[in-house]
């Protein structure tokens, strides 16, 4: 199973949303043996995924589209409420505003992105830190949605992303004083390496473009396709990682 | 109850060493009342059997006709919904083969302009097929093929000629929506099928 180069979360939901991106991302899949892994399968759920698992339980509290629509803000959906904000009156527009319709649409549209997340891609995914968001499946009980296993704190123990970290620990510390990183990326490798916080939780989840690139170490290629090149740039320049970028086609 | 009763050897009863001819008559004759009495006691003994059964049965029946009574079976309103849902069949039915119909003819479609003319009418229908579907089942996703059929259509008519294999697609995925029952695998085959087939489900991003 060897991939050539591993498709970041950016690239797994823009080939979904951004038909200009996606002709692009779709060739580059087809003319290289791209795959992906349970770290950013992961990542794709706690993002895209849980925002619309919420949004159909927002459908299920109101009664009009009207009701709907006051509740998403970025409050509920952080940066993504955009997002989430766009889809939704474009799917009120689609069914010309029939509350029902929309609901039953919504219903089933968490679990079309979670099998496009596959589809084209026959590798299976790296499975280098046995992510634990991404064994979270959405189940329907008692008239709501839901995604059990998709929360990671600091004291569950369910996955591998500190072998992880012990593995690429020489690269992790590399990265504490990369010129161009995030702050906030930064101050999660400190807490690591100063504190001996385990790479789990929101330290996990801050410190994930870090995850996928070394990740892609693994890649005969040590590629890694994404969109996010300003953030991905600096840690590619340091752990060694080639990106392949997106163009508009 | 004598079903166990068993019957005496006739020829033991004749046949006894010293026995008078009178004592032999009254030995037949006991023998044929004892005849008598033991078919009397089985037929009595299936008979009771008999009534047993159907107060048994008449017990289940008074029963389930107490629950119909309780849901109303009865009720002329109940009767009327349960010929509406036949009718709304019946017309689902013909949407479906309008759909249908239509969908054949985009092979005919001379140019883009010509397709979206006829997705007017299939967009139409659909949403239409879709208003008069119920809500679906939890595992059953027949409605939901209709909805994936709409958007479909709704988000690829004018994106550029459909092909061959993408009308054919079209066509299996309403032939698919006649089935009383779909799950969940068949529904994502054809879920998979529109990716490779380049059709749209998602809206461009913002």
């Amino acid at each position: 199973m060897l991939l050539e180069i591993l498709l970041d979360t950016t690239v797994q939901i823009e080939r979904i949303f951004k038909r200009a991106k996606r002709e692009q991302i779709e060739k580059i899949i087809e003319e290289h043996d791209c795959g992906s892994s349970t770290y950013v399968f992961g990542e794709y759920k706690s993002n895209m995924i849980r925002d619309f698992v919420t949004l159909y339980n927002i459908m299920c509290m109101e009664d009009n589209l009207a009701g709907v629509r006051e509740h998403i803000n970025d409050t509920v959906f952080h940066r993504n409420f955009q997002r989430v904000y766009y889809i939704y009156n474009d799917i009120c527009k689609l069914y010309n505003d029939d509350f029902e319709l929309i609901k039953e649409n919504l219903k089933i549209y968490a679990m079309h992105l979670e099998r496009r997340f596959q589809y084209g891609i026959e590798k299976k995914l790296l499975n280098e830190t046995d992510c634990h968001r991404a064994k979270a499946r959405i189940q329907f009980q008692n008239g709501r949605a839901e995604l059990p296993g998709i929360s990671c704190q600091k004291k569950d123990d369910f996955c591998k992303s500190c072998e992880f970290f012990e593995r690429h620990k020489e690269k992790f510390g590399s990265l504490k004083d990369k010129e161009g990183l995030p702050e906030k990326i930064k101050n999660a490798i400190v807490k690591m390496f100063e504190n001996h916080e385990p790479l789990k939780g929101n330290i996990c989840k801050t410190v994930g473009d870090c995850m996928i690139t070394l990740e892609a170490l693994d890649t005969t290629g040590k590629m890694v396709c994404t969109t996010n090149i300003e953030d991905f740039q600096p840690i590619c320049e340091s752990v060694g990682v080639t990106i392949c970028e997106v163009k508009k086609v | 109850m004598s079903q166990t009763k068993e019957m005496l050897e006739f020829p033991y009863i004749f046949q006894k060493k010293g026995d008078t001819v009178d004592i032999q008559q009254k030995n037949i004759y006991d023998y044929i009342n004892i005849q008598k009495e033991y078919a009397q006691d089985n037929q009595i003994y299936a008979l009771e059997k008999r009534y047993s059964e159907i107060n048994q049965a008449l017990g289940i029946f008074n029963q389930r006709l107490t629950n119909l009574e309780r849901n109303n079976f009865w009720d002329n309103e109940e009767i009327e919904v349960s010929e509406e849902d036949m009718l709304q069949e019946q017309e689902q039915s013909v949407l479906t083969n309008d759909i249908l119909e239509e969908v054949n003819q985009l092979y005919h479609a001379e140019d883009i302009q010509d397709q979206i003319s006829c997705c007017v009418f299939i967009a139409e229908k659909t949403f239409e097929l879709l208003k008069m579907i119920d809500k679906p089942d939890e595992n059953n996703y027949k409605k939901q093929v209709v909805h994936l059929f709409y958007q479909v259509v709704k988000r690829n008519y004018a994106r550029g000629k459909f092909t061959k294999d993408q009308i054919s697609l079209m066509t299996q995925m309403i032939e698919k929506s006649r089935k009383p029952f779909v799950c969940e695998e068949e529904y994502f085959e054809l879920d998979e099928k529109l990716y490779l087939n380049k059709l749209e489900i998602f809206p461009e991003g913002e």
